[in-house]
């Protein structure tokens, strides 16, 4: 593969590749180097690279990457009370950010906008291989196919963890949901 | 950490267990239909839908923040100062093997075609060979059959040297064989025909009536 056909892919996918390891990491600085460390990666071992199929392999890269970090900085995410939480995190920051780019809302769009923050948190609060399901299900559209390629696991077992991970949240964010009501 | 159970029964919670497979219809159509009448019958039930329908769009209008350009000047910036090496022509044949989805297999058909092909053809040769040895060791045996007759008749045994060689042995070796026994058993053959003919010269040269000569092997 040439070096301009490569930059082309990597400007394909770079996007795709940041949002999932940005999510998996809630940590702006480190899924930027993850998405650099990625790319360089694709770039030594670009004979194995297939245009078909190059999403699937950069995405298991990345989160092979993600979860070496999470295992070798101990990065685990705990269950934590309102006000015992950390402080806000960038992912977090960079989600008003985003969020503010909307027009401004009337109260049901502002409680909307909570579950949203909420969901956001929630999603940092799952366990690392549920959190990546649910990224690349909800996040990047991606089929059950499509992430059971990237995973290696068999459809079904993807389907079962993607429904856990939801079931997941639903628990996690259900006192969101009733203070809503 | 689930707290569901205000008010619920069995039905409740196997909606709760299987909400979202039903969600993204992929339950059986028995218990997707036991759990959408459920549903439609349990106000709990199907608030907890709504629930689980906000948490997806919710999912789903998650913010998809670009990376900052420094990350892609970076891998570029990598990518020119390692660039690919080895002459070209040799990166586009070794391309040819690794990178195209298309050909690879189509490379792989082609040759398992060709090997077919062999297959067949070499079968084809070796049932040829198989036949033509089949049939030198009949001409053989048959000529040995009338140079018997003839020397039976003459009393003349005909010096000829014929190589002590049996086809049936021969046509039993391995196949590299075959080709050599068939042209041997033809030289046999010949000779054999040769024997015969001088045979028959001296049957001619002896007197006309000598008893029991059939017309028919003289002709021979």
């Amino acid at each position: 593969m040439t070096e301009d056909k490569f930059l082309e892919l990597v400007h394909t996918h770079k996007a795709r590749v940041y949002q999932h390891t940005l999510y998996l990491l809630g940590n702006r600085e480190d899924a930027e180097d993850i998405t650099q460390e990625t790319f360089i990666t694709a770039w030594k071992h670009r004979n194995k690279l297939r245009p078909k199929t190059a999403h699937s392999w950069l995405l298991k890269c990345a989160q092979n990457l993600c979860f070496n970090l999470l295992k070798r900085d101990k990065f685990q995410v705990h269950l934590t009370g309102g006000d015992d939480a950390d402080p806000e995190t960038e992912l977090e920051t960079l989600m008003h950010t985003h969020s503010n780019r909307s027009n401004p809302s009337p109260d049901e769009i502002v409680i909307q906008q909570e579950l949203k923050e909420s969901v956001q948190c929630a999603i940092k609060k799952l366990p690392p291989d549920m959190r990546s399901v649910i990224i690349m299900r909800e996040l990047n559209g991606m089929s059950f196919k499509e992430i059971a390629e990237v995973l290696e696991q068999p459809e079904g077992t993807v389907k079962s963890t993607v429904f856990r991970a939801r079931k997941r949240l639903r628990e996690l964010l259900r006192p969101y949901w009733r203070n809503e009501e | 950490m689930n707290d569901f159970p205000l008010h619920q029964d069995s039905s409740c919670m196997e909606v709760q267990d299987n909400l979202e497979a039903y969600l993204a219809d992929e339950l059986g159509t028995d218990l997707h239909a036991t759990i959408a009448t459920h549903v439609a019958s349990c106000s709990m039930c199907q608030d907890e839908v709504r629930f689980a329908q906000a948490i997806s769009g919710a999912l789903h209008e998650l913010p998809k923040p670009e990376p900052p350009p420094e990350v892609f000047n970076a891998v570029e910036a990598y990518v020119r100062a390692h660039p690919s090496k080895g002459p070209r022509w040799l990166h586009r044949i070794f391309q040819l093997f690794t990178f195209s989805d298309d050909l690879t297999p189509m490379l792989a058909r082609a040759g398992a075609l060709a090997c077919l092909i062999g297959i067949a053809l070499f079968g084809t040769y070796q049932y040829q060979q198989h036949l033509k040895v089949q049939q030198a060791s009949r001409d053989l045996a048959y000529a040995l059959g009338k140079l018997n007759y003839a020397v039976e008749r003459t009393g003349t045994v005909v010096n000829e040297k014929l190589p002590d060689v049996r086809i049936d042995e021969v046509s039993s070796r391995p196949f590299i064989q075959i080709e050599t026994a068939s042209r041997r058993a033809s030289k046999q053959t010949k000779g054999a025909s040769s024997a015969i003919h001088r045979s028959l010269d001296s049957l001619d040269q002896l007197p006309r009536n000598a008893p029991d000569t059939p017309s028919d092997q003289r002709s021979y």
